[in-house]
Formats: structure tokens, sequence, C-alpha cells
């Protein structure tokens, strides 16, 4: 075993300033024998082969967009408005689905690549040449809760880990004072519960962390409930008194780490606040995102994405964002337009186009697009036919998504629905070809990730899955 | 361990010996007391007798039942949108701990799992009045369930699969559910197996269930029967009276009504009267006639529940009798003026004696092949009549989901559901009274906010007929009521007619009191009753006050049931192969039988399959029941399993360390008829367990697993136990067994499924965590963050996790502080009043042991520095005591087990 460890650990207990990391250091230094090389929970993992990116933003549109109103024009809905669908149409829940309903939005050519987005998203569709649009994405589900389950897991309902979950135990994260899996809360979770985005069988090592901007404790127990000191004298007892018991412990290293594991919460308390901290943020930065938006939504969604970037900045390996709605709050299912699709499609897409926007552009001015991975993705699509009189019933058969940072191609629509953008018809892809595509990335094989739980090797891509090298750079 | 020359540890001293045995046997810490009395007692069998007291404990089938818990997923929700709970699933863990703790020999418990609801003798709850195997099918009913599928059949391939992992693995530590699709790659179980499991487990139909004595319910029948007959006869001699004078003055303008002739015609005389009469009747007879041809072209019969029909179907509780109602049948209203509400026609009633029997009445299994359904129905108090798709059994509400009907009339009225969406699925169509509704959807169905169903126990039905049919028309009613009349003679004049109308009345009334009413005979007198005609309520007959009071307070005796998810046994036919596990994919059925490898004979029949599977398992040839469980035994004593892989003793599995043990192991517990608790007792008077944890130099190089137990392991507190201790140790522990779960406590409301119970008290009202609610959306995550495990399929081996998280909860959470503050408000209010004192007495109570003296100083000092640093709020001491209360909290030694 090399030093690496050790220096590791001093380094990271003497980056603490308080008393109490000095401490406790003093209390483990002649445990070292032992700990040495031992890594800490959230110790980096190498992975397979040289990675293209080293973290990942993951924006879920919650609830479902419109492919055929945002990234996937289709000029035969426009001239055929008001008729029939030309083809069978698939069973639905709701079962009240009408004729043709063109797009109530616009196409714009954007670019060198002249990539086509809707004017819902005029400032992504402004880096369009920075996107691998892929407008042939498919899922098995068409309702939210296994839809939601189905687009984090590979399958429809709990017991198994998230993306974010696998990314993390595959990796591990190089921030040692924060969680390596965080989830940007706006409050309401996407339907199906917290679980979507869950460890599953994986060790809870990896469950998502969940912040939450807007609460007084921005991340469970975060918040020490009295005075500093209050709480240093606490733990210089608990130290001294866990340092005796560890003695007679024969030095376990099981109890070592749950010690060494109260420096770290200790140090969460104030990187955690520090990280939620945007006033040292210029104004421009936040102008960029949107934080001096009108509209409460927009400035929510902003604030989710610039901790997004601060968040990988700090070395977390996994962030997902979650949907606002255009009054800040309450969004689990923010997309779900069967009706009033025009007016709420709309207010949700001025919630996240300046902040998405906003992310990628400082993405590239810090230098740190070329190692991040901005995934852009609803559960589902919606259908290219009305439900009732202005809303779209959901479309599993295809849909559109987009990817862009580190590895990719710049600038590239792949794959392709019908002329109605009801079906896939070219590239089809499936959840596990984008999760094998996203582990490519980060530089692991999606068949070698695996987890042995109650007597079988799994996987994030269960028995499936091909890495879409044609998304590659 | 000798063999490999490792020398075991010595002797653990005898208070962590103590500290150990109590929380491996209840999950919590000895007393002071407890540890004083063992400390004082020099016999030799002291340590037994401690091993006896806390085997004898309540507190051992809580923390046991925890264990079996994490095996059998329990949750009391089915996930995914909406998180719809499982009604009463708490009584299953009541179930539980009653059953570790009268050690219920394991082949039983096995059995009553699988077959509870079919055993010819279930074991009998005397206390509780309840039968105590039916509890056992209950986990079959904690999966999961997709919200509104639209393929309700690939959801219930879904949730029948979650069943069988959790068989398989539970009970046989056996990984079948990895041949869903092909064989298995490494064990000796096919595909065919897993279909022949798959028709097994398909034919147990989900039900809410009453789980009652039958003679609970029923104690007071003869009684009932006794007294309903008097009334009867009271009510049939007052009627025989009224049918002098019955129609004087009615006015009557609906044709189809027994009274409309003499409305028409009681002004009429001679020529005038007979043609008139002969109109009514030409008019009835061809009405009738094209009611007939319109209900038979349009609709087709499927069941009459009035008719031998009813024999095919099946039933559950109180209220069903094993035959159906003949004509006459009628109810005793429990409260108010009136005595009863009508004459009911033939069919299925759960309301015979009392609205307190409830029932459950499903139809075979059919495929459902018409655009709609009708079932003719009455009934009260949110009972329910619904075609239910594939088994989906959660509340929906969503259109293409709303094939149901919430009856609230007296009379038999058709309604109908559009099904054209479930073409081709399987389906079967269920009544049943409140709580024993299969999918409970109140919301959905009331218009008005304020209708919610009375928690009297009291739900009925009344269930005739089903048809199928392609229109969106229901059913025309017969005109039936008129028919004796116009049937009987034709009246000579309206005073001939009167006459008639007495005479057939009176005819009536007499059949009804011998039971030969006919169905035409039942409407006729129906209508007179409905209408009041012939009184009805107590006003008009004051002689019958006192009888149905009588009635009445008997009737009111019989107990609210009690109720508990379970299953029905449907006797399905065998489940087809499906092909590379494509649920559209069917192959050849698979007969149903045991894994090939084990037991390979089919089951003939179909009703006892699962019976023949309890058998297969409970059988002393199988190898591995018995094996895998004093393995987990093991597991939970020693922190690691003869076989480590303690769900999974098949090729990717572990070897056993120590096979000749385990199998010795193995037949001691089932010669000691399968009880747990001589097992346990046998494992925990080992010399092995008694070890210290300490382990030697030698072991630690040669063996540094620990795979030969040269010492005891140190086990870090499974995350229950870390909340119960706290309980115990603040003093706030309220050891109340049972009942319903205590609701979770969550900060933010806006975290929360709009369906989820009000919020729960922060210290879970101070019960231990078994009896916290446990919904699959909404955990504890306090415990989770100790590794509780998420109740998705069988965990006989949690994790032991060390994450930062863990540290920030003991240091912040709010439960941890408010335990404290209650702690050190005890500690202050406790007789013994010197700091020194009262630090000992914490250690003692936390830790088991007095602390050392540079402990004790350091105690002193963290008092002292927090009263200075707390001085300027309002009460110092106690902060200043709960900071130390905290504090030791979150000292290893506190959550580790040595």
């Amino acid at each position: 075993m090399s030093n690496r460890g050790k220096f590791t650990r001093r380094e990271m207990l003497s980056r603490s300033s308080m008393g109490f990391g000095l401490l406790a250091l003093a209390g483990l230094m002649d445990k070292d024998a032992r700990a040495n090389g031992r890594a800490g929970p959230f110790a980096p993992r190498p992975p397979h082969f040289a990675p293209k990116v080293k973290s990942v933003i993951f924006c879920y549109m919650s609830g479902g967009v419109s492919h055929v109103d945002s990234f996937d024009p289709k000029p035969r809905l426009t001239r055929e408005a008001g008729k029939p669908m030309p083809m069978p149409v698939e069973r639905t829940m709701f079962n009240d689905n009408g004729n043709i309903f063109p797009s109530p939005w616009p196409f714009r050519r954007y670019g060198q690549s002249g990539i086509e987005v809707s004017d819902l998203f005029p400032r992504i569709g402004s880096l369009a040449d920075d996107l691998c649009v892929v407008r042939s994405m498919t899922v098995k589900f068409m309702e939210h809760a296994q839809g939601n389950f189905y687009f984090h897991s590979g399958q429809p309902f709990t017991g198994f880990p998230s993306v974010g979950a696998w990314v993390t135990y595959g990796l591990g994260s190089v921030s040692q004072d924060l969680p390596g899996f965080v989830v940007v809360g706006s409050g309401e979770v996407p339907l199906g519960g917290i679980n979507v985005f869950g460890n599953g069988f994986l060790p809870n090592v990896f469950q998502p962390s969940m912040l939450y901007p807007e609460r007084p404790e921005p991340l469970l127990d975060i918040r020490p409930k009295q005075t500093d000191t209050a709480q240093r004298n606490r733990l210089q007892f608990i130290a001294s008194l866990d340092r005796e018991f560890l003695e007679r412990v024969d030095q376990n290293p099981q109890v070592e780490s749950a010690i060494e594991n109260y420096e770290i919460a200790y140090r969460m308390q104030t990187s955690v606040p520090e990280l939620m901290d945007l006033s040292k943020e210029t104004a421009a930065t936040k102008r960029l995102y949107g934080m001096d938006s009108d509209s409460p939504g927009t400035r929510a969604y902003a604030q989710q994405c610039l901790l997004a970037r601060r968040l990988i900045e700090r070395g977390v390996r996994f962030v997902e964002l979650t949907m606002v709605d255009a009054k800040g709050k309450h969004a689990g299912n923010c997309w779900d337009q069967h009706n009033k699709l025009k007016e709420d499609h709309f207010a949700n897409a001025f919630t996240v186009d300046q902040p998405i926007a906003g992310l990628i552009q400082d993405l590239k001015v810090r230098g740190l697009f070329e190692q991040t991975l901005v995934i852009w993705s609803g559960e589902f699509g919606r259908a290219p036919f009305v439900q009732g009189s202005d809303g779209r019933d959901h479309n599993p058969y295809g849909f559109s998504l987009w990817l862009a940072g580190g590895g990719l191609k710049r600038g590239l629509a792949f794959g392709a629905t019908d002329e109605y953008g009801y079906k896939a018809v070219e590239n089809v892809v499936t959840i596990y070809d984008l999760y094998a595509t996203i582990l490519h990335l980060l530089g692991m094989d999606h068949k070698r990730l695996t987890f042995r739980f109650g007597g079988r090797d799994f996987r994030l891509t269960d028995v499936h899955g091909h890495v879409i090298r044609d998304l590659l750079a | 361990m000798e063999l490999v020359g490792l020398k075991p540890a010595p002797p653990a001293d005898r208070r962590t010996l103590l500290r150990r045995l109590s929380f491996d046997l209840t999950g919590l810490p000895p007393s002071p007391e407890e540890l004083a009395a063992f400390d004082a007692d020099h016999s030799v069998a002291a340590y037994d007798k401690q091993v006896d007291r806390l085997l004898g404990s309540p507190r051992f089938g809580e923390h046991w039942a925890r264990h079996w818990m994490d095996l059998i997923r329990y949750a009391e929700s089915h996930g995914s949108e909406g998180d719809p709970i499982l009604p009463m699933a708490w009584r299953y863990r009541d179930y539980l701990i009653r059953a570790f703790n009268q050690d219920l020999p394991y082949d039983q418990l096995v059995r009553e799992h699988l077959a509870g609801d079919v055993l010819s003798k279930p074991r009998r709850n005397e206390v509780e009045g309840i039968n105590e195997s039916l509890l056992g099918v209950a986990h079959l009913r904690m999966i999961e369930h997709g919200f509104q599928p639209v393929d309700p059949w690939e959801d219930r391939v879904k949730w029948t699969d979650n069943q069988i992992d959790v068989f398989s693995k539970a009970f046989q530590a056996l990984t079948v559910s990895c041949v869903r699709c092909h064989d298995h790659k490494f064990d000796a179980i096919s595909q065919k197996d897993y279909y022949a499991l798959f028709g097994i487990f398909a034919g147990a139909r989900p039900t809410q269930s009453a789980i009652d004595l039958p003679e609970v319910l029923h104690s007071n029948d003869a009684e009932l029967l006794n007294l309903k007959r008097e009334i009867q006869a009271e009510l049939a001699s007052a009627w025989e009276r009224a049918a002098e004078t019955a129609i004087t003055g009615a006015e009557e303008k609906d044709g189809d009504s027994p009274l409309y002739p003499w409305y028409a015609l009681r002004e009429k005389q001679g020529e005038a009267f007979h043609a008139g009469w002969h109109e009514i009747w030409a008019r009835w007879e061809s009405e009738n006639r094209a009611r007939a041809e319109f209900n038979r072209a349009n609709f087709r019969k499927a069941w009459d529940l009035g008719s031998p029909d009813y024999q095919a179907w099946l039933k559950r509780g109180p209220g069903m009798g094993d035959e159906r109602a003949k004509p006459g049948e009628f109810w005793i209203l429990p409260d108010g003026a009136k005595i009863i509400n009508g004459i009911y026609p033939a069919g299925a009633y759960t309301n015979i004696l009392s609205a307190r029997h409830n029932g459950i009445l499903q139809s075979p299994r059919f495929r459902i092949q018409s655009d709609s359904i009708s079932v003719r129905l009455l009934g009260g108090n949110f009972s329910f009549a619904q075609l239910i798709v594939e088994n989906y059994a959660v509340p929906r509400g969503m259109k293409i989901y709303s094939m149901r009907s919430i009856p609230k009339q007296d009379r038999m009225a058709w309604v109908r559901w559009d099904t054209s969406f479930w073409k081709g699925f399987t389906g079967h169509i269920e009544f049943a009274t409140l709580d024993d509704v299969t999918q409970f959807a109140l919301e959905t169905d009331s218009k008005d906010p304020d209708a919610k169903p009375l928690r009297d126990g009291r739900s009925w039905f009344g269930a005739q007929q089903v048809c199928f049919h392609d229109n969106q028309l229901t059913p025309q009613e017969d005109v039936a009521a008129i028919g004796p009349l116009l049937t009987a003679r034709e009246p000579q004049s309206a005073a001939d007619l009167q006459v008639l109308y007495t005479e057939l009345l009176r005819a009536a009334v007499a059949s009804w009191v011998r039971g030969t009413l006919t169905g035409e005979q039942a409407a006729f007198l129906d209508f007179f009753v409905q209408k009041g005609i012939l009184p009805t309520t107590l006003d008009k007959l004051p002689q019958l006050v006192s009888l149905v009071s009588n009635y009445r307070s008997v009737e009111n005796s019989i107990p609210v049931p009690k109720h508990a998810p379970s299953v029905i046994e449907e006797a399905a036919p065998a489940q087809a192969l499906l092909i590379r596990g494509n649920h559209k994919n069917p192959g050849d059925p698979v007969p149903r039988r045991y894994l090939e490898a084990i037991d390979g004979e089919p089951y003939s029949d179909a009703r006892s399959v699962r019976l023949r599977l309890a058998e297969a398992v409970t059988k002393p040839g199988n190898p591995l029941t018995a094996r895998v469980m004093v393995n987990r035994v093991w597991r939970y004593l020693f922190g690691a399993g003869i076989v480590r892989s303690v769900d999974n003793f098949g090729k990717l599995g572990d070897r056993p360390s120590h096979p000749e043990l385990l199998d010795w192991l193995a037949n001691r517990f089932v010669e000691d008829d399968w009880s747990l608790k001589k097992t346990i007792r046998r494992l925990v008077t080992s010399q092995a367990y008694r070890m210290s944890s300490v382990s030697s130099e030698e072991a630690r190089r040669t063996d540094p697993m620990n795979r030969w137990l040269q010492h005891m392991p140190l086990k870090r507190l499974e995350a229950e136990a870390i909340r119960d201790s706290m309980l115990f140790v603040s003093g706030r522990l309220d050891l109340s067994m049972y009942g319903p779960s205590i609701p979770i406590y969550y900060a933010h409301e806006n975290s929360r499924n709009k369906n989820d119970l009000p919020k729960g008290p922060i210290d879970g009202a101070g019960r231990r965590s078994i009896y916290l609610e446990l919904r699959r959306n909404l955990t504890n995550p306090f415990l989770e963050v100790f590794d509780a495990p998420k109740p998705s399929t069988t965990r006989g081996e949690r994790d032991v996790t060390n994450v930062p998280a863990q540290s920030l909860s003991l240091l912040n959470d709010p439960f941890v502080i408010d335990q404290a503050v209650t702690w050190a408000l005890a500690v202050l209010q406790e007789r013994e009043s010197s700091a020194v004192g009262r630090i000992n007495l914490m250690f003692l109570r936390a830790l088991g042991r007095a602390p050392t003296s540079p402990e004790l100083q350091r105690a002193l000092e963290l008092v002292t520095k927090e009263r200075t640093e707390h001085s300027a709020e309002p009460s110092p001491e106690l902060l200043a005591w709960s900071d130390l209360a905290s504090s030791i909290f979150n000292l290893k030694e506190f959550i580790y087990l040595r």
C-alpha cells in the first residue's frame, strides 16, 4: 500500500480550520497502520478506461416534454392539422385521443449545424452547435411513475439503483466533503417518490443526497442546532471517548471510519452552506443564468443550474436537477400538459431555457464543458394528436432528448421519428443504449459495471444496451 | 477453528455478554437493574436464566419479527404514483410478533405464509378471537403496483415475479426469479420451474378478509334468526290486517306499478271496467314480452346469483352464506323508526342477519370480450361492485379504470361499466363490503366531499345478475311486481279488484312466512313495503318495539369485524410459459409443481396448489428449508452466516464455512419441532457466542475475515435498535404492543404524497420502530440512514454502511435532540443530585457500565463547559445535561455491540 491514502486523509483533515479536526487527527495519527490505503466512503475509484467526462448534470424534465413542440419539427402536423392520424393509434391511459394537433410554435434553424429548434427554447436553440440531439428516444412505459423509475433505473419500479447511484458506485466522488450524488430538489419529487433517484440494492453510500436550496436546512440534518462552541465541546468529548473505545475494539476499521465520518460531517456543516452561498458569484454570472429574471420559476431553476456548476466544480460526480413550475415550486410532474399545452409548455420552457443555456455557456467559459456531460430529457414525449381540445397525452414510442459536453459530437441531430413524430423509426435508442453511452463517456464499460445482489450480477443496462458510437466525437 | 490452529478468544465479560445477548434477542439494551441482577447471580445457571428471561420477553418477538419483515419486504403501501396504502397490513406485523413470541414451529410459519387461507385446521387465537393462520398469506399482498397500467397483465407478471422472488429467496435461498426468461445459468432451476411456481401464485387472488373466528361474528346467529322469525311473524300479522285497506286512497300513475289498475279502474264499472282491465293486461303482456325480447337481443346473461350460479363464485366473510337467498329475504335495519326497507328478490346478500356480517363475492375469472358489463345490485355504506382486471389491486380513478359502482339504494338496480378498453384481458367481478373491498378508491367516486363511510363495521350489498353486452344500454327491468295481480283472476268490478288485492297480499304474506314466496310475489310484496302501504315503522307497529329493540341490541353486540390483507384461491388454470420472459408471448402451459430438482411431481387439484407447495417446502426431505433458516439465525447472532450469502445457497452464493455444523444445526432444528427459540438458545449458550470480541494477533494474520470465528465479531446495531435504544435510555420508550402503525414524522409538508396520512409525532409516540408506518414512498430518513432496507425484495443481509450522513443524523437530527432533552429532564429529576452520580447513572443506562475516571472527568468538564456556553439561554442546566446525553448517543460504543 502506498502512502497516498494517508496523505489524502491528513490533507483532508488539516484542511479543516477548526480545532476539532486537529484534535481528532492527533487521535488517529498512530492508527495509520490499519487505516492506510483504506478508502473513505466517497473515495474516487478508477474507471475502466480513460473517461471523456468527470461528472454529469442531468436536467430532468419530469412530466414529459412534447418533442414535436421542441426539438423534433414535423411540418406534416401543420399541413394535416385536424385530420385523423393516418396510422393506428396505440391505447393511452386517458384514451381521449383526437386528430392531428400541430405545434403552436414555429421552428427555426440555428448555427452552423442548422438544427431546428422551436421557439419554446430560443436560448438553448442558439447553442444548437453545442448539442447532440437524439430524436429517436424510446421507453417502454407510458405512465409517469413507471416512466420515472424506468428512465432512472431501467426498471419500472423501486428496488433498482438509479443511474446516479450506479455512476457514484462506479467512480466514487472526487469531493471529500460533499456526497457523490446530489439531487437538487424543488420540494416535490417526480411521481413515484424519492426512490426514483434511489440507490435500490446498492449500499446507501450511493444514495442521492437531496439538496433543497429553499429550505432552512438544505441537506437533512446539516444544520447544527447549537453554537459551534457547544458542538465542538461535544465533539471533543465524543472523540476522546471514541478513541478509547477504538482501543478496546482492536482498532476495528469500521469503528475507525465511523469516527472519521464525524470529521467529514463536521466539515460538511460548513462546506454545504458555503456551497449554497451564491453571494460570491458575480452579477454577470447570475444574470447569465437568469437569477435576475422577473419570473420566480426562472430564478429558482437558475439557482439550481448555478448550484449544479458549483457542485461539479467541487468534484460531485452526478447532479440531478428537478423541475420547478413558473412560480418556482411544487413541480413533480411539471411538463404533463394533458390540456393547456400552449400556456403551460411555454411557462415551463421559459422557466428552464435561460438557466440551462446559461449553465452551458458558463461551463464553456470556465473550461468545464469538456469534462462534463449535460443531459436534458423527460420520461417520455407527447403525442402528435390532440387530447381533449388543447393537450397532448403521453408518447413513449419516440421522443427527443439532448446531450452536451465532453466526448460528444457537436451540432448533431441523431435518429428520427416518423413524419408525424409518433414513433421512432431511424436509429432507435433505448434507455439501455443511453446508459451504455453515458457510462462510456465516464470511462466505464456498461457490461463490466456490475453489482452482485441476491445471487445475481446486476447491471444498469440489464442484459441490453449498446454504446451509441455515432454520438461520440 | 482449532483445526486451523487458532485459539478461541477468551470469554466476554459478564456485562458485555448480557448487553450482547439483550440486543441480539430483544433489540434493546439491558437495564441497569438487569445488569446488577446478573452481576449478583453467582449460580451456575446465571447465564441460562438470562437467556430464558430474554427469550420469554415480549420484546423478543418484536425484534425477530423485524428480521422476518426484511425477508418478506414488509410494506404498508404499493408504491408508484400515489403510493396507495395496503389497508390493515399492520395486522400481519402483529401476527409475526405473536408467532415469534409463541415460538410457532417454523414449518407452521412457512405453511401459513404459503397456504394459511386454505388450511383445514387453521390456528385459532382465542384471545384475539381471530384465525391466525389466515394472516400468514398477507405478505403475498406486499407487492409494488404500477400506477394505472394500460397493460395490467404486464404489471401482474412483474408482481408475481416479485412473489416468486421473495418466496424462493426467503424460504429456500434460491434465486428462482432469474429463470423468468431463460434456464438458470448456474443452478439446476429451469424456466419451466419458474412457470410451474407462477401458476401456483397466480391462483392467489388478492382480497381483504375478515379474520375473526367464525363463532365471534356468528355466536348470536341462532338468537337473531329466532328473533327475526318472530319479527317476521308479527309483521305478517300486521300486514294481513293492513291488507284489507291497503289500497284505499292510493294514487299511482306508473303503468308498471301494481297499484296502477286500481288507479285506472277504481271508478269504472261494467263493460268499461272489463275493457280497462283487458287493456291493462294486454299492455302488460306485450310490454313484458317486448322487454324480455329487448333484453334477450341486447344482453348475454353471464351469471344470476339468485340461481345455482352462485355456487361458482368465490366467497369470503361472515356475510357470505353457502346458499343463495331465496325470494323474500329481508334486512332488519340496525336503527331508526323503520324496521325493514324491502323484500329482496333471490340473490346474494351479506346482511341477512346483520350488516356487520361483511363479505366479499368474486366471480370466476373470465376473459373480457364485451364492450360493457352490467350488474344488478343494491347496497349501502360504501360497499363496492367492480371489475378487477388481472388482479390489479389498488385504487384507481382514471377513465379507463372506472369500472365500479357504490350502490346506495335499497332496491336492485342495474349499472353499466364500459369495458371496451379491457377486451382481451382476464378479470373478475367483485362485490364487497366496505372493509373487504380489494380496491378502495373513495375519493374518485365521491362527488360529495363530505360523503364518508360510517366506520361502525356495517356495510352491505345484494347482488343479482351480471350480463355482458356490446352496447351502451342497460337491461330493462321486468314488469314483475304487477304480475301476480294480472295473472291471478279477472276481477269483476272495482270492489272485486279491491278484494283481489287483499287476497293476493294475504297470499303473499302467507307464502313469505312459509318461505315459499315466488320472485313475482316478492316483487309484489316489496312494492307495498317500499311504499309504506304495509306498515314498516315502529310508530305504526308499537307491538314490535320490544322485539325489534331486542334484535337490535343483540345485533349490535356483534363485534366490528377485524380485517387484513389476504388472498382467495381461485383454482386458476396452469400458467403458460412466457417465451423469453415476454408477457405477450405465451408458450405451452406448465403444470404446477415444485422445482424439478427437489420434487417435480405435478399437482392435480388446482384448489390446493399452495398447500402442496407448503408441503414441499416443509417436508423433512427438503434440503434447504431448515438449513436456510438456521443459517439466518446464525447470521443474526454471529454477524455472518455459515453460508455468508444468506439469501443464496445456489452456485453463485458462498460455500458454507462449516458444512457439518450447518447440517447438525438444521437436523436439531427439525428434531426440536422447528423451534426457533431452541435453536437460538443452542447458539447463544455456545462457547463461541460467549467469546470476547477481541481478536488474537494470530487470527488477524491468518483469518482477517474471521471465517473461523476465532472471536465474536463487532456488530453495529441495526437502525431500529439504535432508535429504540435512544427511547429506552431517555425513558420515553412506550412498550405498548400491536395496533395501527404510528404515522411517520416528516419535516416538510411538500415532500409528501397527497394521499399520505397525517404527519406523526417526532418521537413516534415513543413506540418501538417496528410499530412505525412503513410506506414505500415515504421512508423514515433516520432509519434509512442506518441501512433499514427498502421494501422491494428479500434482504437477509442488511448493508452496514458508514456514511457521514449517520454522523450528521446523530449530531443534528431533531429526534436525537428531542430524546437527549427528554433524557436530561429525567436525569435532573432523579433523586441522585450529584453530577458524578448522574453521570454514573447515565453511563450505566446507555452503555451498561460505569464511566472510567477519565471519562467521568471529561463528562464533568463537558457539562461545565456547556453550562457556561448556554448561560445566556433560558435553562442552561438542562441544555448542558442534554448536550451530555446527546453526546453519549453519539458514542461509537452506543451503536457498536461488542
